[in-house]
């Protein structure tokens, strides 16, 4: 099988019913990265649009670990995946996305929630800049977590990944074959009452 | 007298960083005019919900969408804190609930992809013009009632839409809590 990634690109969002704006039209989350650098600015202006995201309280119950792909650290969180993860190794840049489970040591219901919401503000953001994400959720967080030293109050949840799209005519096999397959969305998603 | 460019200006961010218009010119305002959103974007916004990244692509979000003088409208209403009885100008309310559960079992990502679910729909209604005001205040166990909502869903936010409104009269109330700037923290990111 041979496909290219515009190919790929076509297929994940072939099912779009209504207009969307152009990073939400856009964004899926590929198993392939280029792994060329990502700019200083790109990493400001994502870092930016997660700390403006909405949150209850004002809140802002996240934290954001992140590393280019040149070091130990980077070795260091690839290590904490399952291999069906490893196609992380292709990214350019990891991130550890933390919530605060307690806001002056009262719990925080929403953080969960909100971590949610500023992730999605920064891989638009990311998106309209033309890189790509996909979040990682199977890791040993117990494990990243020594490894990483990471601040006591912050629980990291997911682990984005983030590069520009790779080249799908070099992929390995098992990823060209998971990601060349449309993702089925629900239709019904809503009820008028 | 304050007017809803006062406000609009005042909720400009001092940004760090470029960021896209609709994250920079969203934010939460109580106050919303009664103009209607038309279906046309509103089948957009629902169609950002659809496009929204979540774990084993298992989608656990649901919303129930009362429109302005529906039938179910004051019911949600009801449910509010008093606190955000701004809402009742808005042109919908969308319930937003997770879903803990489903046919894979628990979902421990429930919450944390209704939140992404929620991002990505507001930012839909900001590149359309409409403003969104996200409410966690609002009595849960009653709406569950109202609405006859059962488990596996749980609703976790009400979310109020509409095109914003004219501040130059409405309550003092609502201009005191709104004619203040976005506040955040300086540093949530740290290289490692
Ligand atoms: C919270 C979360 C955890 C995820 N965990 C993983 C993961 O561990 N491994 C993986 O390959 N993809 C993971 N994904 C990616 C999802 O499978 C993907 O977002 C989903 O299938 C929808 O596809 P799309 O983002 O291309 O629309 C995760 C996504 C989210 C939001
Ligand atoms: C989960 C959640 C719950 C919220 N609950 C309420 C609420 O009950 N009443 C209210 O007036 N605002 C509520 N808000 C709005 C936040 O206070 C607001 O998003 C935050 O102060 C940041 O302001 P901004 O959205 O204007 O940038 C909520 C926001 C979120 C995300």
């Amino acid at each position: 099988m041979k496909i290219t990634t515009q190919e790929i690109i076509k297929i994940r969002k072939q099912q779009v019913r209504y207009p969307l704006i152009q990073p939400i039209a856009d964004r899926f989350s590929p198993r392939h990265f280029s792994s060329e650098k990502i700019p200083n600015k790109v990493i400001d202006s994502i870092f930016e649009a997660a700390r403006l995201a909405p949150s209850g309280h004002n809140y802002q119950p996240w934290f954001f670990y992140w590393t280019r792909n040149t070091g130990r650290t980077f070795e260091k969180i690839i290590s904490c995946f399952p291999q069906s993860n490893y196609w992380a190794k292709t990214a350019s840049v990891l991130i550890v996305a933390c919530y605060l489970p307690t806001i002056d040591g009262k719990r925080d219901k929403y953080a969960l929630y909100d971590l949610g919401a500023s992730v999605m503000s920064l891989i638009l953001q990311a998106q309209h800049l033309g890189f790509y994400a996909r979040q990682i959720g199977n890791c040993d967080t117990k494990k990243l977590k020594e490894l990483l030293n990471l601040n006591k109050d912050h629980k990291p949840f997911v682990v984005v990944a983030l590069g520009k799209i790779g080249d799908y005519s070099k992929v390995e096999e098992i990823y060209l074959k998971k990601d060349s397959q449309p993702n089925i969305k629900k239709t019904d998603i809503t009820k008028n009452i | 007298m304050i007017t809803t460019d006062n406000i609009l200006n005042v909720k400009k961010p001092k940004l760090k960083a470029e960021i896209i218009d609709v994250l920079k010119n969203r934010f939460s305002p109580r106050v919303f005019s009664d103009e209607e959103v038309n279906k046309k974007d509103f089948n957009s916004i629902i169609e950002a919900v659809r496009w929204t990244p979540s774990s084993s692509n298992r989608q656990p979000w649901f919303f129930y969408v009362a429109k302005k003088g529906g039938k179910e409208f004051e019911k949600v209403l009801s449910c509010l804190n008093k606190d955000n009885y701004w809402a009742k100008n808005a042109s919908y309310l969308l319930v937003g609930c997770y879903l803990d559960e489903d046919e894979k079992g628990k979902n421990n990502y429930g919450q944390y992809d209704l939140g992404q679910a929620v991002m990505s729909l507001v930012v839909q209604a900001q590149s359309l013009g409409y403003y969104t005001h996200q409410m966690g205040g609002f009595n849960k166990d009653m709406i569950k009632e109202v609405l006859v909502i059962k488990f596996p869903v749980f609703p976790w936010v009400v979310v109020a839409i509409g095109k914003i409104g004219d501040y130059s009269n409405v309550d003092q109330i609502l201009i005191d809590k709104d004619n203040k700037e976005r506040k955040r923290k300086e540093i949530i990111s740290q290289k490692i």
